[in-house]
């Protein structure tokens, strides 16, 4: 909780750096920007990892498919990734550059979970060919 | 001159000899043997049995419900993080989650599936020896009528149920499921649309059979009953005025050898019972288990997850409350038709 608040008022104090810096240099505005996410997914990172450790408990205990299990895992991670730095080339005043990533990012995804749709198509198989 | 002939009539009656007609239930499938009493002991007593040694059986299907609820769980935990996210990759997480949750619940649901229409073949194969034997002792009990008319209609809407499970309802299922998995997929208008009439056709098909067969079982008992009651009344009252002297004695013992038949008929109904309850039981509860675990489930998933999986996880909950509503209605119309056959004329 105290880390939450920690980093709220940075973000704040960021802002309000960014709002001045804005007005003199944007490109170190922008640099403000990336510098400040960078730290907040450090923070994201300590949050983020017994969540990860507790679903690869339930993972283990309900006995799923550890290839399945990574490749949400990756996939989500490209998502969340692709997002922010999507917006940061929006802040940075070129959106097809963002828009670009996001069409990569949702191009990797998709070459990631083709296993994913390769199991659930022989299963649909196996089944409808045994009706 | 007259008492000459019928000292005669009666000499050459009373060496006539007697056959006894035996109904006995035919003996439960091996599956189902396994979960019934060896020795009978009273019918609420073989029932709590049968119910008993079903429950101890449940162990591994409980087992395999929960793992297959944690796995979902961990999927819709993950998957929960992008719902604050508004990008392209939104759309294409969620086609993964889709296809992740259909790769985890379309091979239970199978297991399932196949589990329902093997016990409603073994259900209706039962009923088919089951019937007969009821039937005739009804008949030999005087209600003809009545009995023919039940066993017609229970063979026939056992035989369309049959076929119809296999041949329409089964392939809608997996069409319902595959429709399901794409409209969380991708969540087009149309998709749901689809979905939704899919639904329609199966839950109003089965509802409509179960109306048709409780409406004909009424009216059929009520007018086919009423008839029979008054047959049998007519023939004890003709036999009783036409033979003179000791006609009221053979009325009399008429109406014990129908008493007879009615206690063997229902020796037989009460096994038969005994037995489709063993048949259906066991199946019931692990689609039952499957059910609930799937419906908790998506409560928890739902307080976390996003509105896609949730519903795709809901939908393969609606297929399993399917599946447990037509075994219910399979085993209803056996267990109907025996009691109603079992009651005899009014």
């Amino acid at each position: 909780m105290d880390t939450f608040l920690k980093a709220t008022a940075g973000l704040i104090i960021a802002l309000v750096f960014y709002l001045i810096l804005a007005k003199q240099n944007k490109d170190y505005s922008l640099i403000l920007t990336v510098a400040v996410c960078c730290l907040l997914a450090v923070c994201l990172i300590g949050y983020i990892q017994p969540v990860v450790a507790f679903i690869s408990r339930l993972q283990i205990l309900g006995q799923l498919n550890v290839d399945m299990m990574k490749i949400i895992l990756k996939a989500v991670g490209i998502a969340l990734l692709s997002e922010v730095v999507s917006l940061i080339c929006n802040d940075a005043g070129n959106a097809s550059l963002g828009k670009m990533l996001q069409f990569l990012a949702s191009a990797v995804i998709l070459w990631l979970s083709l296993p994913l749709f390769t199991s659930l198509i022989d299963l649909l198989e196996k089944i409808l060919g045994a009706i | 001159m007259r008492k000459i002939f019928i000292f005669l009539l009666v000499l050459v009656l009373l060496p006539v000899t007697a056959k006894a007609m035996e109904y006995t239930a035919p003996q439960a499938p091996l599956e189902a043997e396994r979960y019934m009493p060896e020795e009978s002991a009273s019918f609420s007593e073989d029932l709590w049995y049968v119910i008993r040694s079903s429950i101890s059986h449940l162990q591994p299907s409980i087992a395999e419900a929960v793992r297959i609820s944690l796995s979902l769980i961990a999927v819709a935990l993950l998957v929960s993080v992008l719902e604050t996210m508004s990008g392209m990759s939104k759309n294409i997480i969620q086609l993964v989650s889709a296809i992740s949750v259909g790769i985890l619940l379309i091979q239970p649901s199978n297991t399932l599936l196949r589990l329902g229409i093997r016990t409603v073949q073994e259900m209706s194969e039962y009923g088919k020896l089951l019937l007969p034997v009821m039937a005739s002792a009804m008949a030999a009990q005087g209600a003809v009528t009545t009995s023919a008319a039940l066993y017609t209609a229970t063979t026939l809407f056992s035989t369309v149920l049959s076929v119809g499970i296999t041949k329409l309802l089964i392939p809608l299922i997996y069409i319902y499921l595959t429709i399901c998995i794409a409209n969380s997929a991708v969540g087009s208008d149309m998709l749901k649309r689809l979905q939704s009439t899919a639904k329609g056709v199966m839950t109003s098909s089965l509802k409509a059979f179960i109306y048709i067969f409780s409406g004909y079982l009424t009216i059929t008992g009520v007018v086919s009953g009423t008839a029979d009651a008054s047959a049998v009344k007519a023939t004890k009252m003709i036999i009783s005025g036409a033979v003179p002297v000791v006609g009221k004695i053979i009325s009399d013992a008429s109406e014990t050898i129908l008493v007879g038949a009615g206690v063997m008929k229902s020796a037989a109904g009460v096994y038969g019972i005994i037995t489709i309850v063993a048949i259906f039981l066991l199946p019931f509860m692990q689609i039952g288990i499957q059910y609930l675990i799937l419906k908790l489930t998506a409560t928890v998933c739902s307080i976390f997850g996003s509105k896609a999986t949730v519903n795709l996880i809901a939908d393969f909950t609606t297929v399993m409350g399917f599946i447990l509503a037509t075994l219910g209605v399979v085993c209803l119309l056996l267990l109907i038709s025996t009691v109603c056959l079992m009651k005899g004329i009014t």
